[in-house]
């Protein structure tokens, strides 16, 4: 049963490589913002009452007519600059002179699936957004907003989009380089998303990064079983992890297995207490992975620097349906389920553990409109996650999303976000050029 | 036209557009623009600003101003005042970024640069062109061969490109 295969699959889908450097830039220092170099302010003038009387001759600020280029004529006219009537001042002609730093703070800011577009614009342009530095400094910039990813199977083919909220668009990604075997979403961190499936008889993962179209399967666990799985990126160290808990079935004893991007390797840890009681419900937050135990409802972390489980004798809250965990920013974890049997007295809530304390306290509740709409039955499925205190709740029967800020304690539908198809698995998602798979 | 007047309280200084014409500002304010700043340090009080022209002038001075009175309680004004900032043309706001960037004043720069994400960021490819100002340097092969490198990126959202150069 023991399996210790190499990492054997990658690609990318890009012609040009992402590691290919095309334009002649710098890595990182062109991207400092530095004070435009041409045009100096005049001679240094020493005397504080001194006046620049001689004329201004600075080339770019020109007032005469600039003529126009030669051979203008109406035939080209659509890819030049329209000609302006002589009287208005020529400017036009200082655009291409717009300094590259100037031109790299505005292409950085433009959200991310918008920036394939502006590579036809020219060729400087399409060197500048292919750049190995300008991809970097582009994923540096605050984020462009979280985004909802969504993945299916139709039949054979795969088929993933990609939401924007702050956008309220939808971008269909092409996920052709995705093996036949990948059919689960683990989920998604720092720009990378996970997957996982049954390769014949192997179970496998796979991670990529649908922005660069790059992928690669993972090397093979040491135990071939389908197990529960959650990657979590460390942008401060380059690094991701796979974590592989429980088999899915919950009856095998199991060593829990680390996979260590740095290492290429996967390693075997302590096999989770009570693995007959584990549920699917996990999250990770602060290098802990919680995981939630049924019949009682109970808590159990693992700690990756000890890998070492331990129970947090947190008490549930009595009559919980669902019981989803959710990670928020820092060291925040949060629990969300219904309340109460009957669907008329039901009420979705939301608890954060208070570490030190060691309680579940409740601190929020879904206005009861929200509840009805989001679940006009209670036994209506419904799926819930979260990141960075955003909790979302989706519910795929009438294609409805819905978004918990827990900072500013707002709830609100997520707009122009029509889900479609019942078996999409739907996970958070940050666009981002600079998410490595290595 | 004397420079800093040593009776009053705030320090002034005294801005130079490019066609020579002088306005009036505090220091306190002005030193928002780093350039301007380090000519305060080597004892200027009247900045010649050979690259800034009047109209642009006034309207940096204008926003300096507005950010030099920054508090805790002005952040939604100010934000709306920045909003109304950049309603402008791309011909103006040209101006502004490239004065912004020679007087190294970041929050604005920061403003202008966003602004200008945000116009383009849907505008089509020609759009685009025609605002830079930018020929087509691609044969049409070349060009074709870009466009199918990432053609999913130009079919979706089809339905939200703006055509237009403004």
């Amino acid at each position: 049963m023991v399996e210790i295969a190499e990492s054997s699959e990658s690609g990318s889908g890009l012609l040009n490589s992402g590691e290919v450097k095309i334009g002649s830039l710098p890595e990182e220092d062109s991207f400092h913002r530095q004070v435009s170099s041409f045009g100096s302010s005049g001679s240094r003038n020493t005397s504080p009452l001194g006046r620049i009387g001689s004329r201004n001759t600075s080339p770019s600020r020109q007032k005469v007519v600039k003529t126009k280029p030669r051979g203008l004529d109406e035939e080209t006219v659509t890819t030049f600059v329209k000609p302006v009537q002589p009287d208005v001042q020529m400017e036009d002609n200082i655009w291409p002179m717009l300094p590259e730093d100037l031109l790299n703070e505005i292409l950085a800011r433009v959200p991310p699936f918008m920036i394939f577009r502006l590579r036809s614009v020219c060729k400087r342009w399409n060197s500048i957004l292919q750049d190995h530095g300008f991809l970097k400094f582009h994923s540096q910039v605050p984020s462009h907003g979280p985004c909802l990813l969504t993945f299916w199977k139709n039949s054979q083919t795969p088929q993933c989009s990609v939401f924007s909220l702050p956008l309220k668009q939808w971008f269909r990604i092409p996920f052709t380089f995705l093996p036949q075997w990948a059919f689960w979403l683990v989920g998604s961190s720092g720009g990378l998303v996970c997957f996982s499936g049954l390769d014949g008889m192997t179970f496998k993962t796979l991670v990529c990064n649908p922005l660069t179209q790059t992928w690669r399967t993972l090397p093979s666990m040491h135990y071939n079983q389908q197990r529960q799985l959650i990657m979590v990126v460390d942008r401060k160290d380059r690094s991701f992890k796979v974590i592989a808990t429980s088999d899915i079935y919950g009856d095998k004893s199991l060593p829990t297995e680390v996979y260590d991007s740095k290492i290429d390797k996967w390693s075997l840890h302590q096999t989770m207490p009570a693995v007959n009681l584990c549920s699917s419900k996990m999250a990770f937050c602060d290098s802990r992975l919680y995981l939630e135990t049924l019949s009682p409802l109970g808590l159990m972390m693992y700690r990756l620097d000890t890998g070492q489980w331990e129970h947090i004798p947190a008490k549930f809250p009595r009559s919980l349906l669902d019981g989803y965990l959710v990670a928020g920013t820092h060291k925040r974890l949060f629990l969300v389920g219904r309340i109460g049997l009957y669907s008329t007295l039901q009420s979705m809530r939301i608890w954060e553990l208070d570490h030190t304390k060691v309680v579940w306290v409740e601190i929020s509740r879904m206005p009861p409109r929200y509840f009805r709409a989001l679940l006009r039955l209670s036994a209506e499925r419904f799926e819930c996650f979260g990141q960075d205190n955003l909790i979302c709740f989706t519910s795929w029967n009438q294609g409805k999303g819905l978004l918990y800020d827990v900072d500013k304690k707002l709830w609100s539908w997520i707009a122009g976000c029509a889900l479609q198809s019942y078996n999409s698995q739907v996970c958070f998602y940050e666009p981002r050029f600079d998410a490595s798979i290595y | 036209m004397a420079s800093s007047s040593k009776t009053e309280q705030k320090k002034m200084l005294i801005l130079k557009s490019s066609e020579e014409e002088e306005f009036e500002i505090e220091e306190s304010i002005a030193v928002q623009s780093g350039t301007i700043k380090n000519m305060v340090e080597d004892d200027f009080t009247l900045i010649p600003l050979p690259n800034v022209d009047t109209e642009t002038l006034i309207k940096i001075i204008k926003y300096m101003k507005k950010h030099g009175e920054k508090t805790k309680s002005n952040e939604k004004d100010i934000e709306e005042f920045d909003k109304e900032f950049v309603k402008k043309s791309f011909t103006e706001l040209k101006e502004l970024v490239l004065a912004a960037n020679y007087l190294h004043i970041t929050s604005l720069i920061d403003l202008l640069c966003q602004a200008f994400a945000d116009r383009i960021k849907n505008k089509s490819v020609k759009a685009i062109r025609e605002i830079f100002g930018i020929p087509n340097d691609f044969t049409p092969e070349e060009e074709a061969e870009v466009y199918e490198q990432h053609k999913w990126a130009h079919e979706e959202g089809k339905e939200h490109i703006d055509h237009s150069a403004y």
